[in-house]
């Protein structure tokens, strides 16, 4: 049955997250670094990450992980992150990443679609979070 | 139909693979990039080309142009799936030839419907 070999493709899918889960703390931490040591800061293999991640959580049914991963790929896609001072980017990318976590961890421990993590509430906080970033850095031009 | 699918990502192949041949019941060679689909229509003649965007070596941009400027491959229908969902980025695929779009996240269960959709649509509108 095809749904049974999806299935079988999905929970494989969820006992990779973790490896996955590592590539992007490693692509994280990179531009971390970076922020933190005021190096140019090369954003590249994050976005790649969180776009690759977009999309295939999402074919595998894993709605909430994908959104959180588009959330930041169009944060870096359109600039923005990269328009906050270093301390507000690390804070969001800290955040972000244990959102992202979080949520890979629920996917992983039932293979579950995650709805039931409450994942609208998480992207609401952050973009609450990013909000009140974007403020503290227009009121500091100011 | 049979299928060329480029996409550089083994999880999404894999679920790919699985729609068009067991759902969409398509004949379908995958490879990991825009150059190994270049490679593979030299010896190969396939209905449909199926090019991811963000790929390694060679990406789906690039492959779909080198297919349309060449006379031999210039009439294999591409559609591009991809996770690119800005407007910009639709456009550029559509300038360099493809006839249409497929996006990231996809429903295994109705890809195959929706790559008859874009055929379709464009068939009607050529």
């Amino acid at each position: 049955m095809v749904i049974d070999e999806l299935e079988q493709l999905k929970k494989e899918y969820a006992a990779e997250l973790p490896q996955k889960l590592t590539h992007i703390h490693q692509a994280v931490d990179q531009v971390i670094q970076s922020l933190t040591h005021r190096r140019k800061v090369s954003w590249e293999a994050l976005e790649g990450a969180t776009h690759k991640l977009a999309g295939s959580s999402g074919t595998y049914g894993f709605k909430a992980l994908s959104v959180i991963a588009r959330y930041l790929e169009d944060l870096i896609t359109e600039n923005l992150i990269q328009s906050l001072g270093p301390q507000q980017a690390i804070a969001h990318l800290s955040r972000w990443y244990d959102t992202l976590s979080h949520e890979a961890h629920l996917a992983q421990a039932g293979s579950k679609s995650s709805k039931s993590s409450n994942s609208e509430n998480k992207l609401a906080s952050l973009k609450e979070h990013w909000a009140s970033l974007e403020t503290e850095t227009t009121r500091r031009a100011a | 139909m049979k299928i060329l699918l480029a996409e550089d990502d083994p999880s999404v192949q894999a679920i790919a693979l699985l729609a068009l041949t067991r759902v969409g019941k398509h004949e379908v060679r995958a490879v990991a990039n825009g150059q190994e689909a270049l490679e593979a229509v030299a010896t190969e003649t396939f209905d449909l080309i199926l090019l991811d965007v963000m790929m390694p070596i060679m990406d789906g941009f690039e492959a779909c142009r080198q297919l349309k400027s060449n006379t031999a491959t210039k009439d294999m229908p591409v559609i591009f799936l991809t996770a690119k969902a800005q407007v910009y980025e639709v456009q550029h695929g559509i300038s360099v030839g493809a006839v249409g779009y497929i996006l990231k996240p996809f429903d295994p269960m109705t890809l195959h419907k929706q790559i008859e959709e874009v055929l379709k649509s464009h068939a009607q509108a050529a």
